[in-house]
This record gives structure tokens, sequence and C-alpha cells, in this order.
């Protein structure tokens, strides 16, 4: 009776604008510092790349129009059922971008958001969707140590404050327990190793590239970083390899991993006669490399116990099903996470 | 004249008839079937043209109070022991008619499904809520669930009580004022992220503070009290009262306050 009575004077009061307040849109500042005018009410939003519709689907999935690609069953296994089949809208950064505006517009979404890097090229990237489409466009920041702060930037953006606050809280605490725990460490005794990418093993990343975050936020010293340099990704020779010795090598490249023990040529290598080889779990996506987001984050927790275990002596089973709970909404069974961890 | 006489003669004889035919029930009832009871009675006696006399209770008093001769034609208790003991000594067949089970009140945040509650409820960063064991049998169904986890994951048990809150049920738990629950105002005062107590005060709990989640706890983990209904006289009035209890238009009105199916697993 009471709603009934009070409805029409709600209406009237919308109607003269004097609406609640998450009706009105109102400023954001985004990671670039770029000011975007947000609706009230954001429903749609389209993911710009991979890395945002990590973010978004684990902040407030009932609004992410679809993934970049669409997932494969084996991926989406590690997600709820509720969000399986998702459809894959294209991506407007990155390599191969491969959704035009129009597309974007097609979606009809309330925002657009991309995550990653903040430089000049995604700025005036966003610009441009914003400007040629007419929706406003945030852009975030995607580097570990910038995740926490661009969740509550989109927390605010979508009204979902709580749970980014929730999540940034988890994200700040774990970096922060890994990095006070390896400080104590000398950085001549942090072990050395070699990130192996491509069925072959013979790509790798440089220090300081986005591939290798996860690694150089645990302090571990990259050989071809080393030898090469600070940069992005490069090629490198079976003869390089051997000559680096690693302790340890890292891969999400589980076919690789495979064939590396019997390989006669790589059997020379310290971290292949060790069987130190440590092979990034995949799913829903892979905990170091691509795409880099927050699935990283328990990359991060999962290499300082693998590189660190005396310092880190928690078992990580309870640690990667809170992660998955909290972040993927997805409880792991135990057969799961065997397999996961064990790719 | 000649016309009211018909007509008084029919009123006289529809009293008459609603005399014989109308009949006056006691049900006694558990105190937290008041608000389901109260609408169920009120729609019986619409249909039936019987009046129900209710009394509510704490279960294990009403108990007493039909032993030692208080006229009662149904007895509907939060658990089954009391109704069986009452049956022993007067006859009658006890039917479980209703469950209360423990949910989870959770904030929105959280975003807790069945599946994914354990382990939140496991979680660090997540702050758990319950009544107090022994002062409440919330508190003790509480308990009771941490126990069943054990069996889902090793060591869950005592991880869950170490870290479980007692927030009410007990001597020094807050008082919320007379038109609040305590859940709610836990809930909104922020003590506590997950907080297990009876489905029917989430159900009340959720209505007076929007935004707060009810979900439902998986079976593997479900503890609650099943209620028990006997009835303790043939008269076919009272046999119908207690098959519209039973029945489905009795179970949408417990349904609408959060009582469950009658059929759970783990009465304590």
């Amino acid at each position: 009776m009471r709603l009934a009575a009070s409805l029409p004077f709600l209406l009237l009061a919308l109607w003269l604008g004097i609406g609640p307040a998450w009706a009105e849109s109102r400023p954001i500042e985004d990671s670039a510092g770029r000011a975007v005018v947000v609706p009230g009410r954001v429903e749609r939003v389209f993911a710009a790349g991979p890395p945002a519709a990590i973010v978004l689907y684990t902040l407030a999935p009932d609004t992410l129009l679809g993934w970049t690609r669409a997932l494969s069953p084996q991926e989406e296994l590690y997600l709820p059922e509720r969000w399986r089949g998702l459809p894959g809208h294209g991506r407007l950064t990155g390599r191969g971008n491969s959704a035009n505006l129009e597309a974007v517009l097609a979606l009809k979404p309330d925002l657009v958001v991309d995550l990653g890097s903040v430089g000049p090229t995604y700025v005036s990237l966003a610009d441009r969707v914003q400007g040629q489409t007419g929706i406003p466009t945030l852009l975030l920041g995607g580097r570990l140590d910038e995740l926490p702060d661009s969740y509550r930037l989109l927390g605010t953006a979508l009204g979902k404050e709580a749970r980014a606050e929730l999540l940034a809280g988890y994200i700040e605490e774990t970096l922060d327990l890994v990095q006070r725990r390896i400080a104590t460490v000398p950085p001549a005794e942090r072990p050395r190793f070699y990130y192996a990418r491509g069925p072959r093993g013979l790509d790798t990343a440089l220090t300081g590239s986005i591939n290798v975050e996860a690694m150089d936020f645990v302090g571990a010293r990259n050989v071809a970083g080393d030898a090469i340099g600070k940069g992005g990704l490069a090629a490198v020779s079976l003869e390089q390899v051997i000559a680096w010795n690693p302790a340890i090598i890292v891969t999400a490249e589980p076919g690789f991993a495979a064939q590396v023990r019997d390989n006669p040529n790589w059997r020379t290598v310290r971290a292949v006669r060790d069987d130190a080889i440590l092979v990034a779990p995949q799913y829903p996506f892979p905990w170091v490399d691509f795409p880099p987001s927050v699935n990283r984050v328990i990359g991060v927790r999962w290499l300082a116990a693998r590189l660190y275990p005396a310092l880190f002596p928690e078992p990580l089973e309870p640690i990667v099903r809170d992660f998955y709970s909290l972040f993927y909404g997805r409880t792991l069974t135990d057969a799961e996470l065997t397999r996961l961890l064990t790719p | 004249m000649k016309r009211t006489l018909p007509a008084a003669l029919f009123a006289l004889i529809s009293v008459l008839s609603g005399a014989a035919m109308a009949d006056d029930l006691t049900l006694r009832a558990a105190g937290s079937l008041k608000a389901p009871m109260s609408d169920i009675a009120a729609q019986f006696e619409t249909l039936s043209g019987h009046q129900v006399t209710l009394d509510f209770g704490p279960s294990g008093l009403l108990r007493e109070r039909i032993l030692s001769g208080a006229p009662t034609d149904l007895f509907a208790s939060a658990n089954m022991a009391h109704p069986e003991d009452v049956a022993g000594q007067r006859g009658g067949t006890v039917i479980a008619f209703a469950s209360n089970m423990l949910c989870a009140l959770t904030q929105p945040e959280i975003a807790a499904t069945p599946d994914t509650l354990l382990d939140l409820m496991l979680s660090p960063r997540v702050r758990l809520g319950t009544s107090t064991p022994q002062a409440d049998p919330a508190g003790d169904y509480a308990w009771m669930l941490f126990d069943r986890a054990e069996a889902l994951q090793a060591g869950a048990a005592a991880r869950l009580k170490a870290k479980a809150l007692t927030l009410t049920g007990g001597a020094d738990a807050p008082k919320p004022p007379a038109d609040r629950t305590v859940y709610a105002m836990v809930m909104e005062q922020r003590a506590a992220d997950i907080f297990l107590t009876y489905c029917t005060n989430a159900v009340l709990a959720a209505q007076e503070a929007p935004g707060l989640k009810i979900v439902p706890i998986p079976d593997s983990l479900a503890v609650g009290a099943t209620y028990g209904l006997l009835v303790l006289n043939d008269r076919k009035p009272a046999v119908e009262l207690g098959r519209y209890i039973a029945g489905p238009d009795g179970r949408a009105v417990l349904e609408k306050y959060g009582f469950g199916a009658p059929s759970k697993p783990a009465e304590r």
C-alpha cells in the first residue's frame, strides 16, 4: 500500500529531474587523466581488448557484451556455467584488431573500456573510438601495480564500488605480501630463469616486457634480459640458451615442456637436467604472459611459491581456490585443481 | 408478513445448520511460524467457514501445555521430537511439513553462488558471521554446517570455526530497534560479508535491507530444522486443516516466508 501511494510521487520526482544520483551522468578521470563522461547507469560494456574483458568479467560479468574472441570449451570449463557461451565480438586494440567501429555501435554499448598501456598510442585510440562512436571510452592502466586503482575506477563507473574494493584489496594484499617476502632475498641469490615461448621454446621476452611482468614482479633474473638488454620479444638460438644455462625455465606452452625433457640438445641446460621447468596453468586465462590482465595476479603468487618455496611455505591449493571463487565465481573440484596446476 | 416469514425461516435454518457445520479449531504452533500460520489460518477460515484459534509459543512449552490437558486440535512444532512425544501419549502420526534451513545472507559484492559459497566462506578476505552456538540453535546449525564442510575440504571445519564471528544470539549481542531485524542490522553495519542464518530470517532481512542477497546452501552442506505437524483429533475439520497446512496452499505460504520443503537432510 505504501509503495502504491508513493509511486506517483516517485514518477513525478523523476519527471522533474529530481532523480536518484545514479541516474545522472558524471565525469570520471581515467588512468590516462582523460575526463570521460560516464552515463549514470551502465549496463552494456564493450571490452576493447582481452585484458579489459577479463577485468570486466571479474567485476561485473552481467555488463560484459562479449569476449574479444569466443572462449574455447576448455577455457569455458573453468568459468561457471552461467557465464559460458558469451560471443566473441572482436577487438579494437592490439595485434590484429578485428572489430570496426560499426560493430561496436551495433552492440549499443553504454561504455567502451580498454585496459593496458596508457601511453599516447592508446590515448589517441581511445579518443578516436569515443570521437567516432560518441560512446564514452575509458582507458585503464593494466600493469600489475595499476590494477587495484583500475578496478576502483571501473567500479565507480559501473556503480560496483564495493565489489571493486574487494577485488582491489585482494590484489594489493597479494602483491604486497610477495614483494615484502622477496625483498629479503639479495639480488644475487634470486633465481635465474629463461622464459620459453612458442612451440620450440626459442622465442622469449626480455626484462621489462609486458609478457614477463609477472616474472619481473617476483624479482627473478631474466637470463635473456641480462644478455640482450631490456625490451620486448626476441628470437634466440638454442646455443644462447645453453650458454646462459638458466636454473629455471618458465613457459606457458605445455607442448614445449613435454618434448624438451627428451630432447638431447635441451638436456644440457641446467633447468632441464634438474627438471626445473615451470609450466604456467592455462585456464580459463593463462597465469603468465597473455592476456596481461588480472589472471597474472594468481600467476605472481604461483611463481613466488615455486621460485621461493622456503619463503612461501603455504600450500598453494587453498590460495588458488580462493582466487577462482572470488574473481571468476568458480569453485574448483580437487580433480580440476590438480589438472590446472599440472598442465 | 407473508414475505418475511420464509426469509426469517431461511435465516433461522442457515444459522442452525451453520452452527452445526462450523467448527472451532485450536492450532498451537511454534513462534517462528507466526507469520505464515496466521496467513494460512485466515485463508482456511475463509474457505471452510471454520474458526481457527491460534496459540504461538516456544515448541517445548506448547508440548507441556498440550500434555497437561490444554484443548488442542493441531500442533505445529519447530522440530519433530516434540510432536512425536505428544503422539506417543495421545496417538496420531507426525508429518514433516516444512523445514527451516540455514541460508547465507551476503553482501552484494561477494557475488556468491551455491557452488562458490564454501570457498568464499573460507576466503581470508571474507568475514563470516553466525549466531552463537549453544545460546541459539541457529548458531548450532552453523557449526553443524562447518562439520559437514570437512567432508568436502579437509581442514575446512577448523578454519571456519576459527574465523566465524558470532554476531547474534549471544548474551551481549546487539539489540535491534523494535522495527528492525538484527540480521539486516549487522549486515548494514558491514559486520560480516556472509552471514549464516535461517532462511526465514534471511528473507526478512533482505526485505528490510534491499541489496543483501540470499544464497541457498548447497545440499552437500545443508542443515536445518524439520517442522512436524500433529493432528490431535479425528474430526473432519481438524484433518482438513492439517491437509491444508501440509498441502500446496500451505506450502506456498510457508515458502513465501522462507520455509523449505520438509525432506531436507541433517536434522539435529
